[in-house]
């Protein structure tokens, strides 16, 4: 009688032994497939002279806020990955940098109303709209190889001081970092990291040799020499 | 020119089953453990006698090499940087390996001040991004005449700049090896193999002449194995170690006039 009880005892025991080793590898399993990322890295001062030119700095509501949602093909997994914060940041410091002043606004908008630009100030010399037209990312499971590669699109919009588009530049950053098979987010994290200051260094170095934006500076009387990227 | 041969000489062993007590006291218990003890022992023997002999292939030949352009050396309260160079294709020198550099230049002897990676780039972002870093040592006059530049260098007392490129890859493999887990337990057999060959240039800039030092070049190669007696034994060549060690060594003479 005693050994029937001890049987059902150790049976018992096994059954939630199995259970709690199944939900275990359910939850490897599960944790494995979903990947949530919020980049993050260091934000550098440009080392550039900045332009003796007052601007309206516009971006959409989302900029900051931006998360890229994907569900990778073959496996790959589901990803979020807020990127609003430190791409935010980033541009604000590097427009701050390119430019003597800069008012962050919400529209091409110069008046004793508009938000975000202070009483009795003059209205800035032209505006620029800064928009993530689009973040992609490829692991090394898809791309077949051994590191994790992301992009960012941004579209500058460059107005004049009434508002008009004088012009509108696209531009790509790249950037790549080797996949730790057990760390995916933060290859990833770095590989975005880089992106962005690849975007950024073209927006220092290349958008001010713009025809339409030298001619823009011209007008309100900066001399621009454009001298050759390294 | 010079020439190492550096072999990997540790690796752990465990024994196994000794001391531990018998599950039964039953003889024919008794006398099963005994014969797999036996079995165990000889396994085991096959298994020391295939790794001592796999060990001496572990080795990896390195050949470093040096041009210099001139005699100048680093002087006190100056300081070097390493960078890895980037480039958007799928062959970039591994940040390990600069970092390897870094860990064996900082430490012994005769240490020098290294600028880390991240902080040089920081500070004079965006003129060393991949995209935008200078190619030649010609184009440094061109970059230093960049508003600020110079004196963020001067600031950090930058002396040296070294360029790292290269890589290691996997040249030649083959053997095979399968594993196989069952109620009874389990197992890997075969063999494995893999050479891999690590070449790597190091070219060094002067920020104070703003000209090109020289250049030092690492090729390392190595067969590493994977042999499976049961137990899984990699026994690993490592011709990136050995590169990155050959190089630092030669770097550490070249920057400071004397060795380790």
């Amino acid at each position: 009688m005693q050994s029937m009880e001890i049987d059902r005892f150790e049976r018992r025991c096994l059954r939630w032994a199995s259970r709690v080793a199944s939900l275990s590898v359910l939850c490897v399993v599960l944790g494995s497939c979903t990947h949530s990322l919020t980049v993050s890295g260091r934000i550098p001062t440009p080392l550039i002279e900045p332009f003796p030119v007052s601007i309206g700095f516009i971006r959409p509501p989302e900029f900051s806020t931006q998360i890229h949602r994907e569900k990778l093909p073959r496996g790959g997994g589901d990803w979020t990955i807020e990127l609003g914060a430190l791409q935010n940041a980033f541009f604000e410091t590097l427009i701050d940098s390119l430019f003597e002043k800069v008012w962050p606004l919400a529209a091409p908008a110069c008046g004793p109303s508009t938000a975000g630009l202070a009483t009795g100030e003059r209205c800035p010399d032209g505006f620029v709209r800064l928009t993530l037209l689009e973040y992609a990312f490829l692991p090394p499971e898809l791309s077949g190889l051994k590191f994790f590669s992301a992009s960012t699109k941004y579209q500058l919009e460059l107005m004049g001081s009434d508002g008009t588009v004088l012009d509108t530049w696209v531009v790509v950053g790249y950037g790549k970092n080797e996949g730790g098979g057990f760390q995916p987010t933060d290859a990833l994290n770095a590989a975005s990291v880089e992106a962005i200051r690849d975007a950024g260094a073209r927006v220092a170095l290349e958008w001010p040799k713009q025809r339409n934006v030298q001619t823009w500076l011209n007008s309100i009387g900066v001399k621009n020499d454009p001298k050759p990227i390294m | 020119m010079t020439q190492n041969r550096l072999c990997n000489r540790w690796f752990h062993w465990k024994r196994l089953g000794r001391g531990r007590p018998l599950a039964s006291p039953h003889r024919t218990e008794r006398l099963s453990t005994l014969r797999w003890r036996s079995v165990l022992r000889v396994a085991v023997h096959r298994i020391v006698v295939a790794v001592l002999l796999l060990q001496l292939g572990a080795c990896a030949t390195t050949r470093v090499e040096q041009s210099r352009q001139t005699d100048a050396v680093l002087g006190d309260g100056e300081a070097m940087v390493i960078l890895g160079r980037a480039t958007y294709n799928d062959r970039e020198t591994e940040e390990s390996f600069t970092d390897c550099l870094a860990d064996i230049l900082r430490q012994g002897s005769n240490p020098i001040r290294l600028v880390s990676e991240d902080q040089f780039k920081d500070d004079l972002y965006p003129w060393f991004e991949a995209r935008t870093a200078p190619t030649n040592a010609s184009d440094l006059s061109r970059l230093f005449a960049e508003a600020g530049v110079q004196a963020q260098i001067d600031q950090s007392s930058i002396r040296y700049l070294a360029w790292i490129e290269g890589d290691t890859v996997t040249v030649d493999k083959g053997g095979s090896m399968s594993c196989a887990v069952s109620t009874f337990g389990g197992g890997c057999f075969g063999m494995s193999y893999w050479e891999q060959d690590a070449s790597y240039e190091a070219s060094i800039w002067d920020l104070k002449n703003l000209s090109a030092s020289g250049q030092i070049s690492a090729d390392a190669n190595g067969t590493s194995y994977l042999a499976g007696l049961v137990l899984p034994i990699p026994i690993l060549a490592r011709p990136g170690n050995a590169a990155c060690k050959g190089l630092a060594a030669q770097l550490r003479v070249f920057i400071t006039g004397v060795g380790e």
